[in-house]
């Protein structure tokens, strides 16, 4: 059981990470940022290509984190901040980010082809601690997901930006009114969003592989998180995404190839039963 | 001759697809990508039944088990709208492609109850309909059939999205208030229209498993209903009312492409960017009124 939760844990909190990725472009922008799985598909691909070349590591993570975050801004500021804001433009968003995404992944498959690599070489190294087995790939997995968490909430509690993206999320109207950039901030947003992709893509590529079209279900699951684990605040995605890990590493030992059929039908659920999410605040609903 | 045929069968198996799949996101404004549900499971019970069943009643079966089907994505609708009903019936579309790749028991027959998929291996060796005791195993034959079907769907979608009940839709989709205030509910004309889009996608699913004569896991794939929905917003994009011309062109596209000598490697490649830009490129051109084209007089009501 241990064994389960460690598992869940390695998978949960990139889910979360991921999820608080996209919340954090929803929330303030109401734009569901489906093209982030392009980012995902594209940055393993990238560092690959950056090894080859004789780049050093050091220098090859930072510049795909770099690429993370300047096509996740060059979305929000060619495609978004031009599609306009409102409720009315929601299809819009939704539409055009579906068709990045399309775009961005054929362009993958283009350049580096569709066939499933690896970062690592050989197999994994691993540890024994009593009854648990963690490989080297899992306890890099937590550390740097871990730490990215951890800096994002330093930043969001003790910083003056932090505040902002605070009050961009709760009310950006009335951040706008009070005089601040929203768009210099819904930038940042995307920017932020960027980066835990980019990281959350190379983690989980040096553990288990990828692929081009690896993006758009990794997306899924972090928008399923977010909905598993409420959209009121940056805890919910976390929550979200570790229950949606102890769920996969259970169906794994009931039947591995059932995982994500278990994934999409919590999800269905929570969207008809809890809509709000485990938590969410509960809100009088529109009528139709 | 025959492949000309066959390219026009498509195209016609394509438009019924696109005129069910246009109730749902240009006539109620749903964005929903549980419609490759309804292909997939209209194509499955063609593959089952075909050997035990004539074409009429397998027809009828195909099209009320997606229509049942329907109601789950009705049960969806009635509580979502927007994005989350975009996210719920992606779940749909995940649970209904899991289903069919993992339904499988290599050592049971394929069809049977414990192997009913086949998996990835698929149901393949379909024979083509047979009608009054005529096989329709011509490429002639058959696409007179799917003609048939084309006209008789036409005439649906033409009769249901000019009817009354296609104005109210309409109008639901773009005030719903208004509607409600009207004694509509908009909650069920959208289960209404998801109903009938999931006839029209079984309808389109069994002509295809019968054209292609093989069924496997990729009629559940997403980038089936990303090319029905690029082809209603090509049409869209076109500023025209009827996806056929969307279906004829994005068909049309891979044999384009065949003729301009593209490597094989990346047609289907630049095929799938090209849905990609064509969805780009209509959300930009219809920004202004959420995702679809102002017709004509509308504009200058304004």
């Amino acid at each position: 059981m241990i064994q389960v939760f460690f598992n869940a844990l390695a998978v949960g909190l990139g889910i979360g990470t991921l999820g608080l990725g996209f919340l954090l472009v929803y929330r303030p922008t109401g734009v569901f940022h489906v093209s982030a799985g392009a980012i995902y598909a594209a940055m393993p691909f990238l560092l690959l290509e950056l090894g080859t070349r004789g780049a050093p590591l050091w220098l090859s993570l930072l510049i795909c984190v770099a690429f993370g975050i300047g096509i996740s801004c060059a979305i929000e500021f060619f495609n978004h901040r031009r599609l306009g804001i409102g409720l009315s433009q929601t299809s819009a968003h939704l539409l055009s980010s579906l068709g990045i995404y399309i775009v961005l992944t054929q362009l993958v498959v283009i350049v580096w082809g569709p066939n499933v690599r690896s970062l690592r070489v050989g197999q994994d190294h691993s540890f024994r601690l009593g009854l648990l087995v963690a490989t080297r790939a899992q306890i890099l997995e937590i550390t740097i997901q871990a730490v990215l968490l951890l800096a994002f909430a330093a930043l969001l509690k003790f910083t003056n930006i932090g505040l902002k993206l605070r009050a961009l999320m709760q009310n950006p109207s009335e951040m706008a009114l009070l005089g601040y950039s929203t768009q210099g901030f819904r930038l940042l947003a995307f920017a932020i969003s960027g980066v835990f992709v980019a990281v959350v893509s190379l983690v989980n590529a040096y553990d288990l592989g990828f692929d081009p079209h690896g993006g758009l279900p990794a997306i899924i699951l972090a928008i399923a998180a977010v909905i598993v684990g409420g959209r009121d605040s940056f805890l919910g995605p976390v929550a979200g995404g570790l229950l949606l890990g102890l769920l996969r590493s259970l169906a794994v030992w009931f039947s591995p190839k059932w995982q994500d059929c278990f994934t999409f039908v919590l999800l269905a659920a929570c969207l008809v039963f809890l809509p709000n999410g485990i938590l969410g605040y509960s809100r009088r609903v529109k009528a139709p | 001759m025959n492949f000309l045929f066959h390219i026009l069968a498509v195209i016609g198996i394509y438009c019924i697809l696109s005129w069910g799949y246009a109730l749902v996101f240009r006539l109620a404004g749903m964005l929903s990508l549980a419609y490759g549900c309804y292909f997939a499971i209209g194509a499955y019970v063609y593959a089952l039944g075909v050997r035990h069943l004539p074409f009429f009643p397998l027809l009828l079966i195909g099209v009320a088990s997606a229509t049942a089907f329907g109601m789950v994505e009705a049960v969806l609708s009635w509580r979502l709208k927007g994005d989350f009903l975009f996210v719920g019936s992606l779940a749909l579309q995940a649970v209904v492609y899991s289903l069919a790749l993992n339904w499988v028991d290599i050592g049971q027959p394929p069809g049977s109850w414990s192997n009913l998929t086949n998996g990835a291996f698929g149901l393949p060796g379909l024979p083509r309909p047979a009608i009054f005791g005529i096989t329709l195993d011509t490429e002639s034959g058959y696409l007179a059939l799917v003609a048939i079907v084309v006209i008789i769907g036409f005439c649906v979608y033409r009769n249901l999205v000019f009817s009354p009940w296609g104005r109210i839709v309409e109008m639901s989709r773009d005030d719903e208030l208004a509607a409600a205030t009207l004694g509509k509910s908009p909650r069920s004309l959208r289960v209404g229209v998801l109903l009938v889009a999931a006839g029209f996608g079984a309808l389109g699913g069994m002509l295809y498993a019968a054209q292609t004569g093989f069924v496997d896991p990729d009629v559940a794939v997403l980038s089936q209903v990303i090319a029905i929905l690029a082809m209603v917003a090509t049409a869209d994009l076109l500023g025209s009312r009827s996806p056929v011309v969307g279906a004829a062109v994005l068909i049309a596209l891979p044999e384009a492409l065949r003729f301009a000598r593209l490597s094989s490697t990346y047609a289907a490649n630049v095929q799938v960017l090209a849905y990609g830009l064509l969805l780009i490129g209509v959300a930009h051109v219809s920004r202004t009124r959420s995702a679809r084209t102002v017709r004509p007089h509308e504009a200058n009501d304004r």
